[in-house]
């Protein structure tokens, strides 16, 4: 069968490899055999009707695999296999990680007007320094770097690590993640004239963004304890960071002079591209087919992600969502929460599919229950 | 022999319905089914095959060693059910389960029965 039945149906054959292996070995030619059958039938009834057998096909899949795992006592097993177990660990980190990381801004925020920026006209009040205020001025944004590393480290641990190792994986990349965006913001930002005095060189610039690399890289040698591969990951970090931080500037740049679709895409992409040549630069992986294939998820899967996460966010931030919940005007923590909420899900969306690329990536194309371990 | 106290599901029903006139492969089951129950009940290919393994597993149908082609003539070929003793049983527990229920409902004179 050609066209699109004949996708559907390989597509069909690839889902019952997620069956035990046991059930697939019993009941796997012939299910394809009926499926095949069932669906010519509903071809020739018209594409109404075939559209209609493959969604009953596609809601009843999940809930037949279901029970029959369970039947078959693998549930655990499934869990642990590769793509499903780092599938589950993208959707779980990723989710959690964009909401906090927006409810962390909001605090970091109100926290920074109602403490710290007294704090510092206080300071500048009795020292009539300018250059050390700077410093105190920058320590909320400090702060803020440290947080967001403790966050990273939190998801680093859900991703990749074991029970024994997730607080070296929390460790590295709070403390990366610090190291990496002060030094980023080292020749960005005006308080740093203290020490560089106030010439800011293209050449610097560059080389703190090398620097800032390196740190990205340095918390996979320090989390994976990877000493043999530590110099080939902090060149991945190094080189690829600039490159991305570039292009990405460039990308931004224009986008806030032209506003396209086109353009956004791009960025979409880019973006995606980076994170999974990151990840087959870092990986183990024995290079190929399936470097392309993760590489190739990224780029298509995480533009579609994008622009879902956007259309979804502008519903719920939309008039015609919030008013009729909040006739009186939208509050400030409702917005906070609503942005949440879009971020959550756009997360488990994200972690879902990178996780699952991941873990096809660097084990076997079928989980491990499948193939019969 | 110990016969289930809980209902039949629908499917289940169905099947062991089918599989009593005469042994069937998966395909063919699904198509009896669909015509025994007026086009109500259509069984997808998994929910078929979960289904199977079930009633495998609890000794109602077994395999046949000889096999059958599908609707298509000649082919690959397909693994043949056949219903059991035992899930023999089952299915005319089952109908006289159902039977008393109606035969409550006409005792009652409930309107529409015929």
């Amino acid at each position: 069968m050609t066209g699109l039945p004949g996708l559907i149906i390989r597509t069909y054959s690839l889902l019952l490899r997620l069956y035990p292996s046991s059930f697939r070995n019993e009941f796997e030619e012939q299910m394809l055999l009926d499926f095949s059958d069932m669906a010519a039938d509903a071809g020739k009834k018209g594409r109404f009707a075939f559209v209609f057998f493959c969604l009953r096909e596609l809601v009843d899949f999940p809930f037949n695999l279901l029970s029959v795992h369970l039947r078959e006592g693998n549930m655990f097993k499934v869990l642990r296999s590769q793509p499903v177990n780092y599938g589950l660990r993208g959707a779980i980190g990723f989710g959690a990680a964009f909401p906090t990381s927006v409810i962390g801004f909001v605090f970091m925020n109100l926290a920074n007007e109602s403490m710290l920026a007294p704090l510092q006209v206080l300071y500048y009040d009795l020292f009539h320094t300018l250059p050390l205020y700077e410093i105190v001025a920058w320590f909320p944004s400090a702060l803020g770097f440290l947080l967001t590393g403790l966050l990273v480290g939190c998801l680093l641990a859900v991703l990749f690590a074991d029970r024994s190792n997730y607080r070296r994986y929390i460790l590295a990349g709070m403390l990366g993640w610090f190291l990496h965006r002060v030094t980023s913001d080292l020749l960005n930002s005006h308080q740093w004239r203290f020490f560089l005095g106030t010439t800011h060189s293209t050449y610097l610039n560059i080389a703190a963004l090398i620097l800032s690399g390196a740190f990205l890289g340095l918390i996979l040698v320090v989390s994976r304890s990877e000493r043999r591969e530590s110099l080939r990951l902090l060149a991945v970090g190094a080189i690829a960071y600039p490159l991305t931080a570039y292009l990405y500037a460039k990308l931004l740049f224009k986008l806030s002079i032209v506003d396209t679709p086109r353009l956004f895409i791009a960025l979409m992409i880019l973006m995606a591209v980076t994170i999974a040549s990151v990840l087959v630069l870092a990986g183990k992986s024995d290079g190929g087919r399936k470097n392309l294939w993760l590489v190739a998820v990224g780029a298509v899967g995480y533009p579609l992600l994008a622009y879902a996460g956007a259309f979804l966010a502008a519903r719920i931030y939309s008039p015609a969502f919030l008013t009729p919940i909040y006739p009186g005007g939208v509050g400030f923590w409702p917005m906070v929460l609503a942005i949440a909420l879009s971020q959550a899900v756009y997360g488990v969306l994200f972690g879902l599919l990178l996780g699952i690329a991941w873990g096809f990536q660097n084990k076997n194309s079928v989980p491990q229950v499948a193939a019969g371990t | 022999m110990k016969i289930p106290n809980q209902p039949l599901s629908e499917q289940t029903y169905f099947i062991l319905l089918s599989l009593q006139s005469e042994p069937k492969h998966g395909y063919a089951i699904a198509r009896d089914v669909e015509l025994l129950s007026n086009g109500r009940v259509t069984l997808s290919v998994s929910t078929l095959y979960t289904t199977l393994k079930r009633l495998l597993d609890d000794g109602w149908i077994k395999l046949l060693d000889e096999v059958s082609q599908g609707p298509g003539g000649p082919g690959k070929p397909r693994k043949v059910y056949k219903i059991t003793k035992k899930g023999g049983n089952v299915l005319v527990a089952e109908i006289q389960r159902l039977d008393t229920l109606v035969s409550a409902a006409r005792a009652r004179g409930v309107e529409g029965l015929a």
